[in-house]
C-alpha cells in the first residue's frame, strides 16, 4: 500500500474529523488569539497534546471525554507576565466563543488552564526567531528532498505512465540546497497530489519566487556594473587619444633663463657650504 | 553565610497535586465553576526571581556552588540564569519560596531581606493569584564593588 494507491486517500475533510479533535483545535486557536498568551506548551510531561490526523499534533491542548458526553479541555499555555487568573478567565471566554463558532458549544465541558511558563517579550521574540530559523532549515531540507525525488522520477519514467510536465522548467541555483544536483527541471504538481505533496510544492514554488526575485535584482546590479565599466573604458580611450595628440605636437622651445648669474651664485654657495 | 529566616512548617495548601482533579474545599481565584487554573512551578520560580532582582541591594541570586554550576550549564546551553537560587513549592492555592541571595556590601541585610520578601509576595500574589505562605531568604555572600574587575595582564 502506498500513497499512489487510489484506494488510499490523504484528503480528510474537516467534517470527517471527530468532535474531540475539532473542539481541541478550535479551543487552541481561540486561546492563542488572546492578548497576553504567547504560545502553547506540551506540559511538564508532554501530555497536553492532541493528535489531529489532518493537521498534525495540537500542542498545548488535551480534550478528554467525560461521562456526560462532553469534553473537558486542559490547555497548557505560555503567557506574558500579567495577572494570570484574569488571563485564564479571558482564555475561557475566548475558548467558549471559538467552540461555539464551530457549532460545538454543547459538547464543551470544563476548560482547565495551566500556565506552564511566563516569559518577557524579549525572551519570546528570541525564541520565536530561533524557531523560525529551524522551520526555514526544515523547509529547505524538505524542498531539497522533493527536488531530488522528482528528478529521480523524471530520470526514470515508469512505462505506460503519463506524467504531466511543466511548460517551463525552472532552474534552481546551487544556493537553494541542491549544489550536488545543479540545475534540475521541476515538474508541476499533478492534479492528484496528496496534501503533503501539495504543501511541498507550494513551499517550493514560494521559494522559487523568492529566488527569482533575488536573481532579477542581481541581474539589474550586473547590468549597472557593465554600464559603469563601459563608461570607464570610453573615458580611458578618450584620455589615451588626448595623450597621443599631446605627443604628436612639437615641443615649443623653452624661454631662456633671465638670471643665470643668480643660479651660478647659488651653485657656488652650495659648493662653499660643502667645504 | 547568614540565615535571615528559618524554614517553618509549610502549610497544607502547598501540598497536593495541581492537576485537573476537582477541588472539594474552598474555591479561590484559581478554581472556578468553568474550570481551574494551574500555575506551574516554573512560573512561580521566574516571578520570584524577577521580583527579588528588583530590590535594591540584591546583587545576584544563587549560592557559590549554584552559580559555578550555573555558569557551566549556561555555557553548554542547558541552564537558565534566571532560575538559579530560587526554590519553590506550589500547591493549588498557596506557594512557598526559598531564595539564596548575594547582597551588595554596605546594604542592610535585614532591610534587603524584608524588601525581597515583601516584593516577592506582592508579585507572586498579584501575577499568579497564589497565596504566599513564606519566603525564606538565605544571604550566601556579599558583593564588593571591584570584585569582577579583570586582573592586569602580566604580559602584553
Amino acid at each position: 500500500m502506498s500513497a499512489d494507491d487510489p484506494a488510499v486517500s490523504f484528503d480528510r475533510p474537516q467534517e470527517g474529523r471527530s468532535a474531540r479533535v475539532r473542539v481541541a483545535r478550535a479551543a487552541l486557536q481561540a486561546a492563542l488569539d488572546v492578548p497576553g498568551v504567547l504560545g502553547s506548551d506540551s506540559g511538564p510531561s508532554g501530555a497536553r497534546v492532541t493528535a489531529d490526523p489532518a493537521f498534525g499534533a495540537l500542542i498545548g491542548v488535551l480534550a478528554t471525554a467525560q461521562s456526560d458526553g462532553r469534553y473537558a479541555l486542559d490547555l497548557s499555555l505560555v503567557a506574558d507576565m500579567v495577572p494570570l487568573p484574569a488571563l485564564a478567565e479571558e482564555v475561557r471566554a475566548h475558548v467558549r466563543k471559538g467552540v461555539d463558532g464551530e457549532q460545538l458549544g454543547t459538547v464543551l465541558g470544563a476548560v482547565n488552564v495551566e500556565f506552564a511558563s511566563v516569559v518577557t517579550a524579549e525572551e519570546f521574540a528570541a525564541a520565536a526567531a530561533e524557531q523560525q530559523q529551524q522551520a526555514i532549515r526544515e523547509e529547505e531540507l524538505a524542498a531539497r528532498d522533493a527536488i531530488v525525488k522528482e528528478s529521480a522520477e523524471a530520470a526514470a519514467p515508469r512505462p505506460g505512465s503519463m506524467k504531466k510536465e511543466a511548460p517551463e522548467a525552472v532552474a534552481v541555483p546551487a544556493s537553494a540546497g541542491v549544489a550536488a544536483q545543479g540545475e534540475l527541471p521541476l515538474t508541476a504538481p499533478t492534479a492528484e497530489a496528496t496534501p503533503r505533496e501539495s504543501d511541498a510544492a507550494a513551499a517550493l514554488a514560494a521559494r522559487q519566487a523568492v529566488l527569482a526575485t533575488d536573481q532579477a535584482a542581481l541581474a539589474a546590479k550586473q547590468a549597472a556594473l557593465v554600464a559603469e565599466q563601459t563608461a570607464l573604458a570610453a573615458e580611458q580611450a578618450a584620455l589615451a587619444a588626448e595623450q597621443v595628440a599631446l605627443a604628436a605636437t612639437p615641443a615649443a622651445p623653452l624661454p631662456p633663463l633671465e638670471n643665470e648669474s643668480v643660479a651660478g651664485s647659488a651653485a657656488e654657495d652650495d659648493g662653499e657650504r660643502l667645504r | 553565610m547568614a540565615e535571615a529566616s528559618t524554614s517553618a512548617e509549610r502549610k497544607a495548601g502547598t501540598q497536593g497535586d495541581s492537576g485537573s482533579s476537582e477541588s472539594t474545599g474552598q474555591r479561590g481565584p484559581l478554581q472556578t465553576e468553568r474550570g481551574q487554573t494551574t500555575i506551574a512551578d516554573a512560573v512561580v520560580t521566574k516571578v520570584a526571581s524577577e521580583a527579588a532582582r528588583e530590590v535594591r541591594g540584591v546583587h545576584e541570586l544563587g549560592g557559590g556552588v549554584t552559580r559555578a554550576i550555573g555558569s557551566v550549564t549556561q555555557r553548554v546551553g542547558v541552564g537558565d540564569e534566571r532560575t538559579q537560587g530560587v526554590s519553590v513549592e506550589v500547591g493549588e492555592r498557596e506557594a512557598a519560596v526559598d531564595l539564596t541571595l548575594v547582597i551588595d556590601y554596605g546594604e542592610s541585610i535585614p532591610r534587603v531581606s524584608q524588601g525581597v520578601r515583601d516584593n516577592v509576595i506582592k508579585r507572586i500574589e498579584g501575577i499568579t493569584g497564589l497565596a504566599v505562605t513564606e519566603v525564606n531568604v538565605t544571604v550566601n555572600d556579599l558583593y564588593f564593588p571591584g570584585d569582577e574587575a579583570p586582573e592586569q595582564a602580566r604580559v602584553q
